[in-house]
């Protein structure tokens, strides 16, 4: 994963638990770099390897950890330089949702190591889309829910993320039906 | 958009679905229609508007016509929006069914943030359009270069802190290096003492518990001493400040100096000693001969320590010589330290050459030491470019290792020549002595020469190989024996061929151990050529042989035996100079010097030790360095012209001061050598012995010493402590005047007059003159002991080193204070 990814682990890590915290992890991780380049790939393992130890350290389960670092990546993406992309996927959560796809086709053209997902959105009626996760990566279903949690914050709506039983998944490694509970309001 | 049979016709809405911001024009260049993105760009589209009220042309340039916009269909065009400013990027199209012109294109950024000003969103460019990707691909590159710019911050910023880190380790290490050389000189004083006065104690009638408390006395305080000398050596080499010599110097010099010592200790403990240099190896070579010796004199004092019997063997051989063009050459030395003591485990190496490091802590309580050697020795061998190992098994001894890089004049071993080298050739020589290494290092010597040479093991097969030489007309002309041997000695051995007429041609050369030796009869004495010490240096064998060989054609005439080593007691005495502004110390120095038995003169200052040595001719002048009218240097540098080739007065330096500079500046000023103040007596004796006495003769017992009155101990408080002056009591020589009463009244005399002299420095803010004034007193009034003035003497120095005007002027009001205690207390002396 590129160095944006670790970096935003780093980033979580420090703002919730401190900084002393982040140090214990890189050490434990063995980690011999300061920080990471945001657009340098690295292994995917590291990745992983950092949210295991984020886990053992801070005493959270992975789900939590994942959940966490979604909701996070959102607010730190778009502070990180990545905001204007995002104002461009739409002005909406709707239209956000249904510009996802575009959004990480474009950017994983750019970045041909960065492997990104892909995501179908589906209007099921006026208040609720489906959204269809596929990613060649496993366990990475909380943090799509934390990434989701994180754009209602960005687009300040409310919405209530379910994962339906018994549909068709279509091939996709999640399914997730976003309910909105009030009319999305402009960013 | 007009079709043919064979296309495909493109409807207006699939023209723009792939083309939102599509404009089309007539001739009148009016607005006709536009696609669904344009409004976003563009506002107040109206049909039939000029197209000049929403967007202007910059591209291309010229008299605006349908013409001419015609006549640019294949160019790219950019229009620009009057009412946001947007520019948008295309080419013009010409659709000759209706006769007008559409314009492709779409909106063109050169970064994201400019998007964010309008309202266009990704859902308003085609799939096709890579104006979003090229304005990813310029973000993800614009954070690249943040990242790589924010790292070059933190770099430059942790690279600034780095070098405020080492400003400040380079001060506190400067701190820490005046501190310890200031602690040093501090440290070594009252070592000096105590290992002074327990010099002194020893000489006098104890008895047999008290000696053994004096012993202890003086290895501790020497223990002490080396240990503070170890620490500072190796604080310097941490900091970076070890300064080695760059001088040319004999390693068989090195190698004797260290077997002078350890060869008494080793003896003391019933081991055989021996030092053993290839004949490879060039002799002199350049570099600094007291590290090289303190390696080696580590390691072999280690050795000696924990071998409990058989030998103990130094071994310097060249392991690697390279010649240059100049005819120099640089070469790579190997030493051996070889024993056959404890051993040590595997496991356990690699930790001996660790700062502080033992095997186990029962070896420092059962054998000593402080730690520090081994890995000083790593430390010495790694600046001369070299390194230090050990190979070893428990039980099995070990051997000491080490490399250090030299270059070399090319001086090798001592090779024979003339009369000797011919005498040599044809000799048939027998070395008997039952340490092999010894007899084969010996061996070796004598056949690298060019003589025929056997070994005997025992005095029994060496007279069976005489008796067998004699019988098949092949006698041997030389036998070098040991003098201490088991079963029959080198003394017997030699009992039998004084008796036998048929062995009275064999010259015999007696190898003994440095120390009280077995006396020999008279007889056999005659019967020995010449004596030397082990180890056998192949200098000093070749200087006695040729000695020997000389008359070899007239055999049976002994020689006369009288080079450095060999053996000969002779009444020959010198005459020291001794020049120093401080009466006292000239007087403790000369009576020091005189309980030697050498006659002495002596000089305040530097201009009257050159008068002094031109009218007369000394053994050796001890100068003090820092002296009124002509400083010691300068007087030296004088001394030196009156010097000629056939004559070097050695001039031996003493000073206060203990730091390498100042040994560094005395020798590069002509002084052959150095001794630290206050003088240690031993070290005095072995420098004189050095000096005078190694061209003649050892020097004798020293001083007859008188028991010293007991005097009470003296409190803290006191103004004198009488036991300094009953110790300086010892050197009184019998019939004459009382020298305590004789030194005290130099003393006050001295000390008045240096007391003005500061009175008036302090007036006129001369912080020199009150510091060697300071000094100059220090030394003296402890060695009367006048303990408390010789603090304010301390203390002014210290005063005058912080420079603080407040605390300069306490301490000559305090030192004035003190001065008159001591004087009204040393004048009751009597």
């Amino acid at each position: 994963m590129y160095g944006l990814v670790n970096l935003a682990v780093q980033e979580l890590v420090t703002e919730k638990f401190g900084a002393a915290t982040w140090e214990q992890i890189k050490t434990k991780a063995g980690l011999q770099t300061e920080t990471f380049n945001r657009m340098h790939a690295y292994p995917d393992e590291l990745t992983y390897r950092l949210v295991g130890i984020v886990c053992e350290t801070t005493g959270l389960s992975a789900e939590q950890v994942l959940f966490a670092f979604g909701e996070y990546w959102v607010l730190y993406t778009g502070r990180e330089g990545y905001g204007h992309m995002f104002q461009m996927a739409g002005s909406s959560l709707r239209d956000f949702l249904h510009n996802l796809d575009n959004l990480h086709s474009r950017v994983g053209q750019n970045f041909t190591q960065l492997r990104p997902p892909s995501f179908v959105a589906e209007d099921l009626d006026s208040n609720t889309v489906r959204l269809y996760y596929y990613t060649e990566r496993a366990g990475l279903g909380p943090m799509v829910l934390g990434l989701l949690s994180g754009l209602a914050k960005l687009f300040q709506v409310s919405v209530t993320v379910t994962q339906p039983q018994g549909v068709e998944q279509q091939g996709a490694q999640g399914v997730f039906d976003i309910l909105f509970a009030a009319a999305e309001q402009k960013v | 958009m007009s079709t043919t049979s064979n296309t495909t016709a493109l409807s207006p809405k699939i023209v723009s679905e792939i083309f939102p911001f599509l404009l089309v024009i007539d001739r009148e260049l009016k607005l006709v229609e536009w696609g669904r993105g344009l409004p976003k760009v563009c506002k107040n589209l109206e049909v039939g508007a000029p197209m000049s009220s929403v967007l202007s042309i910059s591209r291309p340039r010229g008299k605006l016509s349908f013409a001419m916009l015609l006549q640019a269909s294949h160019n790219a065009v950019f229009l620009e929006s009057v009412s946001t400013g947007i520019r948008l990027r295309g080419q013009l199209v010409h659709d000759s069914g209706s006769d007008r012109l559409l314009f492709l294109g779409s909106p063109w950024f050169t970064e994201i943030e400019q998007i964010q000003k309008t309202q266009l969103e990704l859902k308003d460019f085609t799939v096709l359009d890579p104006i979003v990707d090229f304005l990813y691909m310029v973000q993800a590159k614009t954070l690249a270069l943040q990242d790589a710019q924010s790292f070059a911050d933190t770099a430059s910023k942790q690279r600034d802190e780095l070098r405020e880190v080492n400003r400040r380790l380079e001060s506190a290490l400067a701190a820490k290096s005046q501190f310890l050389a200031n602690t040093s000189h501090e440290l070594r004083t009252p070592l000096n003492g105590i290992i002074g006065m327990a010099t002194l104690l020893q000489r006098t009638e104890l008895g047999s518990q008290q000696q053994r408390y004096a012993e202890i006395i003086m290895a501790s305080g020497r223990t002490l001493l080396h240990l503070v000398n170890d620490i500072l050596d190796f604080t310097k080499i941490e900091a970076g400040k070890m300064m080695l010599d760059e001088i040319d110097f004999d390693l068989e010099r090195v190698l004797e100096q260290v077997g002078e010592s350890a060869a008494v200790l080793a003896h003391n403990k019933g081991l055989e000693f021996l030092t053993i240099l290839a004949p490879n190896l060039p002799r002199v070579v350049h570099g600094d001969p007291n590290r090289v010796r303190q390696v080696i004199e580590n390691l072999v004092t280690n050795a000696i320590k924990f071998t409990e019997k058989g030998e103990v063997s130094v071994r310097l051989m060249c392991e690697q010589l390279a010649i240059t063009n100049e005819g120099t050459a640089s070469l790579v030395v190997r030493g051996e330290v070889k024993d056959t003591g404890i051993g040590i485990a595997p496991e356990d190496q690699e930790k001996l050459f660790e700062v502080f490091s033992q095997v186990d802590s029962s070896m420092s309580r059962k054998y000593g030491g402080s730690g520090l050697g081994l890995a000083l020795c790593r430390q010495l061998c790694k600046l001369m470019g070299g390194e230090v190992g050990v190979i070893s098994e428990p039980g099995q001894g070990s051997t000491f290792w080490f490399r250090m890089a030299f270059r070399s004049a090319l001086i090798s071993s001592p090779v024979p020549t003339g009369e000797t080298a011919q005498a040599l050739r044809p000799l048939r020589a027998l070395v008997v002595d039952d340490n092999a290494s010894s007899r084969e290092y010996v061996q070796q010597m004598l056949r690298s020469w060019g003589s025929v040479c056997d070994g005997a093991e025992h005095g029994l097969r060496a007279l069976e190989m005489l008796r067998k030489g004699l019988a098949e007309a092949a006698p041997y002309d030389l036998m070098i024996v040991d003098l201490l041997m088991p079963g029959m000695s080198g003394a017997d051995l030699l009992s039998i061929v004084t008796m036998d007429p048929a062995l009275s041609a064999l010259l015999v050369v007696l190898l003994g151990s440095p120390g009280p030796s077995a006396r020999l009869p008279q007889s056999v004495s005659k019967r020995v050529q010449a004596q030397l010490d082990k180890p056998v240096r192949p200098s000093l064998l070749l200087n006695c042989l040729s000695r020997i060989l000389r008359p070899f054609a007239i055999r049976n005439t002994p020689a006369p035996l009288l080079q450095p080593k060999e053996r000969a007691l002779g009444p020959s005495r010198g005459k020291v100079l001794i020049v120093d502004d401080n009466p006292v110390n000239v007087e403790v120095a000369m009576r020091m010097i005189e309980s030697l038995g050498y006659e002495t003169a002596s000089g305040q200052n530097g201009l009257e030790a050159i008068e002094s040595c031109r009218r007369e001719r000394f053994s050796a002048v001890l100068m003090d360095l820092q002296m009124p009218v002509l400083n010691g240097y300068d007087a030296t540098q004088q001394i030196r012209r009156l010097d000629s080739t056939a004559r070097h007065t050695p001039i031996l330096a003493m000073t206060a001061h203990a730091m390498p500079q100042d040994r560094e500046r005395a020798l590069a000023a002509g002084l052959d050598d150095y001794i630290a103040k206050p003088i240690d007596f031993e070290e005095l004796q072995r420098l004189l012995h050095r000096w005078i006495d190694d061209k003649s003769q050892p020097p004798s017992a020293g001083p007859t010493a008188t028991a010293a009155p007991q005097s009470q101990p003296v409190t803290a408080d006191a103004i004198l402590d009488p036991r300094k002056l009953d110790e300086l009591r010892r050197f009184q020589p019998p019939d004459q005047p009382d020298i305590v009463v004789e030194m005290i009244q130099q003393f006050v005399t001295d000390a008045e007059r240096r007391h003005s002299r500061v009175i008036q420095a302090s007036s006129t803010q001369d912080s020199a003159s009150i510091r060697r004034e300071a000094h100059a007193l220090k030394s003296s009034s402890a060695l009367l002991g006048a303990v408390r003035l010789s603090a304010s003497c301390t203390q002014m120095e210290r005063a005058v080193e912080s420079g603080d005007p407040a605390q300069i002027t306490s301490a000559v009001e305090s030192f004035a204070t003190e001065l008159r205690s001591a004087i009204t207390a040393l004048r009751q002396i009597r």
